[in-house]
């Protein structure tokens, strides 16, 4: 960027109209303004402000109208103040006019709201306006406000500058670093969702996803349990087939063996009914010897009482007396005087004389009664001796026949074994049949079983991809935008790098450049070192060592002159950024410095120094210079002096500018 | 590794490895000068927001993902 001229019309004490107009050779691209403190050094460069931004650093900013007109304007009467400044940007020329119009009322001049025109220069010539709305945008491309500082200062910000808490920021601006840094804090980051790579993973669907996963992996686990089901089937439906075959091979051996085996199963139950006979056998022979035991004597005796009997018979001791009637119950009923027939008993009546001859037919002095009894307990044995004869007959005639169905049997059994002799066992393979038949039937519930459970699972993928197939479209968005973030990551961390990797060099080339400058001006052995944050520190070397070394105002002066020559020197330098193939610059317009009273407080061989490097690192300079110090710096300046102008102060409210 | 490229590398999504690995370098390089321009561009007029340049940064990324070359 290059100032072509500043156009003043009653600003401050530039009272009318001032035209300058700055050099803009290459060779001679210093313009210097000479005027003494009070001549309006730093109204002018105000004005470049004020024409720009808006803004005027001046005591009492809100009265820029000059005073000499102020004080003549009349009651509601108006006039406007206007600062013009035409300058090339890019190779265009650009026309800034700002107007402010001051009214009288009251008594009192108040300012109204400024108001600014920018237009530019077709390349034909034609002049075309730039809309309002796109003013401040114009503006700041042409020279952004926060960086103007560095190139619009006074005595004061040239003592200061290098102590800016901005600066770090700012000269990221100048070298071109904001670029990439702006662009890795519009990237962002995941967690920052008001950033671009935060703002994708906002919109991605997690949760759809998840749901998706979720469907994804049940279709997963799923079809994996079908695929045991099916192997679990195969083995099913191999064995069913084998036993299938086992139970077919079974059927014939035992429709071709069906005689053996009628055989073998009627010797089987013959088998089992000897078992049994005999166990009843033995029963019947324990009953018979029980029953021996028990009623034995009364059959055995029968000889000897029949022997008995027929003594008795013999001898006729058999009386006629009453059975049981004994001679005290004679002797009992005759005391008693009536007999139980209710006659009277009296002493030697019939009656008890009847009485009295029976005693000698009852006990105990009859044996009459006692045969009688013997020989009805004889009777009495030989009726149970019959009783006894027959049941033990009837036992024993049992016990034969169960030993003749016994033998019966055992014949059968050893005629059938002489015909089954040497004929496979199909009891073996009946028992094998209906393991077989059992196992079958196993087999299949199980089949059933894995059948139904497959068919259920079915349905269950089914269900499940349709769950997934509705996610799929969001799955399908968020594919976009994981592609979106890949992309957006991989830039931002290729501009990160980048931007590391340009820092530290331009860093050391800054340190390195106001090194350079700092030699030129400076005539000592100091050394200047910029920290991480751009703070630039002066060094003495004491003792082999590098300490931080006392500043004096003028040795600051030097310092900060350095440091901006070095920004300017480094502005102009081309920053390229390698994109793949491509190579992107960027680097930021140059710029000129204009500098109002620059040499304060420096003395004569730093005026000196600095006036042979800053025409030689800025592209142009615009210097408000004191005659005293322009003495020092004319000899090493005048060379590269473009135009010059000297300032005359006519009045406190007007001064004038006279060129050379 | 964010989450969702987990996702990806798990097959939540239909995503390759090849794709996730092996962006294209000229969409890429496309988007890096448009970025930077864009960024270079509002550096110097300060016309546009923070959230307008995030809307910016978006459009140059979506757009160049979706084109053909």
């Amino acid at each position: 960027m290059l100032f072509k001229t500043l156009q003043m019309v009653n600003f401050r004490q530039y009272k009318g109209e001032t035209k300058i107009a700055f050099s803009c050779d290459e060779e001679k691209n210093v313009t210097i303004i000479l005027g003494d403190n009070t001549f309006g050094k730093t109204t002018l460069l105000q004005a470049f402000n004020w024409c720009l931004y808006g803004e005027a650093l001046l005591e009492n900013p809100d009265m820029l109208l000059n005073f000499d007109v102020a004080s003549k304007l009349l009651e509601n009467a108006s006039t406007d103040i206007e600062v013009e400044v035409t300058l090339i940007h890019s190779g265009i020329e650009y026309i800034l006019t700002r107007t402010q119009k001051y009214q009288k009322k009251n008594g009192k001049i108040i300012g109204l709201n400024p108001s600014i025109k920018v237009s530019y220069k077709e390349k034909d010539g034609q002049t075309e306006s730039i809309k309002d709305t796109k003013i401040e945008t114009v503006i700041n491309t042409i020279l952004p406000k926060d960086l103007s500082t560095y190139f619009f200062f006074d005595t004061e910000r040239v003592g200061t500058i290098s102590d800016r808490k901005d600066l770090a920021e700012s000269v990221k601006g100048l070298l071109g670093l904001s670029t990439l840094d702006n662009s890795i804090k519009h990237l962002g980051t995941k967690q920052n969702k008001k950033t671009v790579i935060g703002q994708y993973y906002s919109s991605m669907d997690i949760d759809g996803d998840s749901k998706a996963k979720e469907a994804l992996n049940r279709i997963q686990d799923t079809q994996t349990r079908r695929e045991v089901i099916s192997t679990q089937l195969d083995t099913v439906v191999s064995e069913i087939n084998h036993y299938e075959n086992r139970k077919e091979q079974l059927d014939s051996i035992l429709r071709d063996n069906q005689t053996t085996a009628a055989l073998q199963k009627k010797k089987e139950n013959i088998e089992g009914l000897v078992v049994k006979e005999l166990a009843a056998q033995e029963e019947t022979r324990r009953a018979l010897i029980a029953d021996f035991n028990a009623d034995s004597l009364p059959f055995y005796s029968q000889p000897l009482l029949k022997q008995a009997s027929d003594f008795l018979h013999e001898v006729k001791v058999d009386d006629k007396g009453i059975k049981d009637l004994t001679r005290p119950t004679l002797l009992d009923i005759i005391n008693r005087g009536r007999c139980i027939c209710g006659c009277e008993l009296l002493e030697g009546s019939e009656a008890v004389n009847n009485i009295k001859n029976e005693m000698s037919f009852v006990p105990p002095e009859s044996i009459g009664n006692t045969v009688r009894n013997y020989r009805e307990n004889m009777r009495s044995l030989g009726r149970n001796s019959d009783r006894i004869f027959n049941g033990i007959k009837t036992r024993y005639e049992e016990l034969y026949r169960q030993k003749v169905r016994v033998q019966d049997w055992n014949d059968e059994l050893i005629d059938i074994s002489d015909i089954i002799q040497g004929k496979e066992n199909m009891k073996r393979f009946e028992t094998e049949l209906i393991d077989v038949k059992q196992r079958l039937r196993d087999l299949n519930a199980k089949k059933e079983r894995l059948i139904r459970e497959d068919e259920v699972k079915k349905s269950d993928i089914e269900r499940y991809q349709k769950v997934y197939d509705s996610l799929v479209v969001v799955s399908s968005r968020n594919k976009n935008f994981m592609t979106y973030i890949k992309y957006a990551e991989e830039i931002r961390d290729w501009l990160i790098a980048t931007y590391k990797e340009k820092e530290t060099c331009i860093r050391e080339e800054l340190e390195e450049k106001v090194n350079s400058i700092f030699e030129q001006m400076y005539h000592g052995h100091r050394r200047v070192s910029i920290d991480s944050k751009y703070q630039v520190t002066l060094l003495t070397t004491i003792a082999d060592k590098e300490v931080a070394s006392g500043e004096s105002e003028g040795l600051n002066r030097v310092k900060n002159f350095a440091f901006i020559a070095g920004l300017v020197a480094l502005a102009k330098n081309k920053i390229i950024s390698k994109t793949g193939e491509n190579e992107f610059d960027l680097s930021s317009e140059p710029y000129p410095l204009v500098m109002d009273a620059p040499f304060s407080n420096a003395d004569e061989i730093h005026i000196s120094n600095i006036s042979r490097v800053l025409p030689e690192v800025a592209e142009q300079v615009i210097m408000f210079v004191m005659k005293k110090d322009w003495r020092y710096a004319e000899p090493v300046m005048s060379t590269r002096v473009g135009l010059k102008y000297t300032l005359n102060k006519l009045s406190e409210q007007h001064s004038v500018l006279k060129g050379e | 590794m964010p989450i969702i490229l987990q996702l990806m590398k798990k097959g939540v999504t239909k995503m390759s490895d090849t794709e996730l690995n092996d962006l294209n370098d000229k969409k890429l390089n496309q988007m890096k000068v448009d970025i930077l321009k864009v960024e270079q561009q509002n550096l110097k007029t300060r016309e546009k927001s923070y959230d307008v340049m995030v809307e910016e940064i978006n459009k140059i990324i979506v757009a160049e993902v979706n084109k053909s070359y």
